[in-house]
């Protein structure tokens, strides 16, 4: 599995705990491409703090990797990590430095 | 009841994940929840008149942090003096407030209160008085017995779900981003034990454990190696695992849960391990009941159940083969097939994590339940003797003794009006104190009735509820546990009942049976074997100038 693959998997773990918590009609879409958070995406505020902290400990627990994702500016019009589960693999990828990937 | 329970949430932090589960989640029963208004706790858990409370909550769960609460408490995390009267004092304002709001919701629940491990308090001398973790148990502690008394509240277990989640269960990252001081994985287990506990709540609690024996109850095959080889007890980790599921076993018998055996297997070899086999904790008469023979477990365990008279959603079957799981799972979806693990040496946390086992009430009923259901094997055994009914009803010299409802037999005349779903005419759902506030009107009357033969006390196992409306007389609630049917305790009852209206000068007393999914065997008495006219709409009435034909064979006394 590349770090990309496994990144994208320590997200979809995170998103399908997170959905546990969802209604049927709102639950947070797998493809890599799908909405998460923005103009066009399907989670609240506090849904998004679930999921930063939650995809924060998958990739603790499957990549050993310490990485925070606790910072606003990611999250701004122009600069969403979180606006699809690419985005967010990418921004993620980022922080864990090119030697890893 | 049919649709979701309705439940309050009232917290000191962001309580949305909890109410996210308690919703969403597919675990029975289905929750509609709503919140109180953030940072609110004690004015509205004194507040009678407050919209939260509106509709009267089917529960209410109250989860604080004892900082909040118990506001001397941030002193003592200051390492600052504080008075223990202090502490007391507030802690008791907490309680005074949650037993109040108790009268606002059937059942009510309290989150034991709890700190982050990582919270190191004076280290070593913490458990020792004026510290963290000291202080933490005696308020706990004192919640706990002063909540104790109350019928309708209960203590939910915080330090548990905070312990099985480990080093993440608090989460400062939350908490600074949401108000939200601990991980998902805390309400999830939250959610499950809250659920669980309305089950218990509703009356739903599981009955009966159906296991299988070979690689189940004992490791090996006892129709090939015969019962001295199977590997129970003795010096090895699988032989102590296969002991100590079989002492859980016994544990959960003796707190009321019904044991069976459902297995494939000869029968006269099996019952020989079981006889026979030193190391065995479990003997025949901790089983209620058995099938060991070779036909489908499905097939047998329906047949158990109906011996048993008791239905699927009672009954809890464990089995190490995943394809006999699987069968009886697709066979008979009321029964739980919990997953079980490859290896004993987990199978008796695997018992013990079980959840459907949950109660809000253990009497001697409860505690003398399994003796209960090995003399009603005897009874069958005479029965199948005695030439006919009455000759068998002779034979056991059945004691009936009537008493009105009073405060001690309470618990157990509401947890039987709250379990019992066959025999019952209106399979009403009333907690304790709403069972006691109706018996109280004036207009309404209640008995219970123990039933006692010589080869045994069947405890408190029926009651009657009447309405007295003028001249009329309806019976509202005729239970009778499944445990005594077919001995005409019900026209005991009818008997009593009748005779009761016709002294308030009743003309005429009416029942109407009002139809559940389970309990048939209540209209069938109505219609078959009471003797009460049938009218329109499910109703049946005597005329109470007749006397009721008293079943001559069962001895009645009144007390109180």
């Amino acid at each position: 599995m590349s770090p990309r693959e496994a990144v994208i998997s320590a997200i979809k773990t995170a998103i399908n705990d997170i959905n546990e918590t969802l209604p049927r009609d709102r639950k947070i879409g797998l493809a890599d491409d799908a909405a998460l958070y923005g103009p066009a995406g399907v989670i609240d505020s506090l849904t998004l703090t679930l999921l930063i902290v939650a995809v924060e400990q998958k990739i603790e627990q499957s990549l050993h990797r310490t990485i925070s994702l606790v910072d606003m500016s990611i999250v701004t019009e122009d600069n969403n990590a979180f606006r699809n589960i690419a985005t967010l693999a990418s921004h993620i990828l980022s922080l864990i430095g090119p030697n890893d990937q | 009841m049919s649709g979701p329970v309705s439940g309050l949430i009232l917290s000191d932090f962001t309580i949305d994940t909890l109410k996210a589960y308690l919703v969403n989640s597919i675990q029975q029963p289905q929750c509609a929840i709503t919140t109180g208004p953030y940072g609110q706790v004690i004015p509205l858990l004194n507040s009678n008149n407050d919209a939260v409370w509106a509709g009267r909550p089917d529960f209410t769960i109250v989860w604080t942090q004892i900082s909040n609460s118990v506001p001397s408490f941030q002193k003592l995390l200051a390492f600052e003096p504080v008075a223990e009267e202090q502490l007391v004092k507030e802690c008791d304002l907490f309680i005074d407030a949650v037993q109040s709001a108790a009268r606002r919701t059937r059942f009510l629940f309290v989150a034991s209160w709890t700190l982050p491990a990582f919270l190191r308090g004076y280290g070593p001398i913490d458990h020792k008085a004026g510290g963290w973790q000291s202080t933490l148990l005696t308020l706990n502690k004192r919640m706990a017995d002063q909540l104790s008394g109350s019928p309708n509240i209960f203590i939910l277990n915080t330090a548990a779900w905070a312990q099985t989640v480990g080093e993440n269960a608090f989460n400062p990252k939350l908490w600074y981003l949401s108000k939200i001081p601990f991980d998902p994985a805390v309400f999830k287990l939250a959610a499950q034990d809250i659920k669980a506990a309305m089950l218990a709540c509703l009356g739903k609690s599981r009955k009966l454990i159906i296991v299988d024996l070979d690689d189940t109850l004992w490791g090996g095959t006892v129709g090939e190696t015969g019962w001295p080889e199977l590997n129970i007890g003795g010096h090895n980790a699988a032989g102590e695992s296969y002991t100590d599921f079989q002492r859980a076993l016994k544990a959960l018998k003796n707190r009321g849960i019904i044991l069976g055996i459902v297995s494939k297997n000869d029968e006269t070899v099996a019952l020989d391990a079981i006889d026979k086999h030193p190391e065995m904790i479990l003997r025949r008469s901790d089983f209620a009941g058995r099938r060991i023979n070779w036909k489908d477990k499905a097939e047998n365990i329906i047949s158990l159940l109906a011996e048993l008279n008791l239905g699927t959603d009672s009954a809890v079957f464990i089995d190490n083969n995943p394809a006999e799981r699987d069968r009886v799972r697709q066979a008979l979806p009321d029964v739980l097939v919990p997953d079980w693990p490859q290896h004993s040496l987990l199978y008796t946390k695997a018992l013990s994590s079980l959840s459907c086992f949950d109660t809000i009430f253990i009497g001697d009923e409860d505690r003398a339940r399994a003796q209960m259901y090995s003399t009603e094997n005897q009874r069958r055994e005479i029965r199948a003797q005695a030439q006919d009914i009455h000759e068998w009803l002779k034979s056991l010299d059945i004691r009936v003794t009537v008493e009105k409802l009073n405060a001690g037999n309470l618990p157990r005349a509401a947890q039987l009006l709250n379990k019992t779903s066959q025999m019952n005419l209106a399979t009403r759902r009333l907690s304790e104190q709403e069972f006691w506030a109706w018996a109280q009107k004036p207009e309404h009357a209640v008995w219970t009735f123990r039933v006692k033969d010589n080869l045994g006390d069947s405890g408190l196992t029926g009651i009657i509820s009447l309405e007295q409306e003028g001249h009329k007389t309806r019976v509202i609630d005729l239970v009778l546990s499944c445990r005594v049917f077919g001995r005409q305790l019900e026209n005991v009852m009818a008997a009593v009942l009748i005779d009761h209206a016709a002294k308030q000068g009743a003309a005429a007393i009416t029942a109407h049976y009002i139809p559940t999914e389970k309990n048939a065997p209540c209209l069938e008495f109505l219609r078959d074997r009471s003797g009460f006219t049938p009218l329109p709409d499910n109703t049946f009435q005597w005329d109470t100038r007749k006397p009721y034909p008293h079943p001559s064979m069962i001895t009645v006394q009144h007390e109180g």
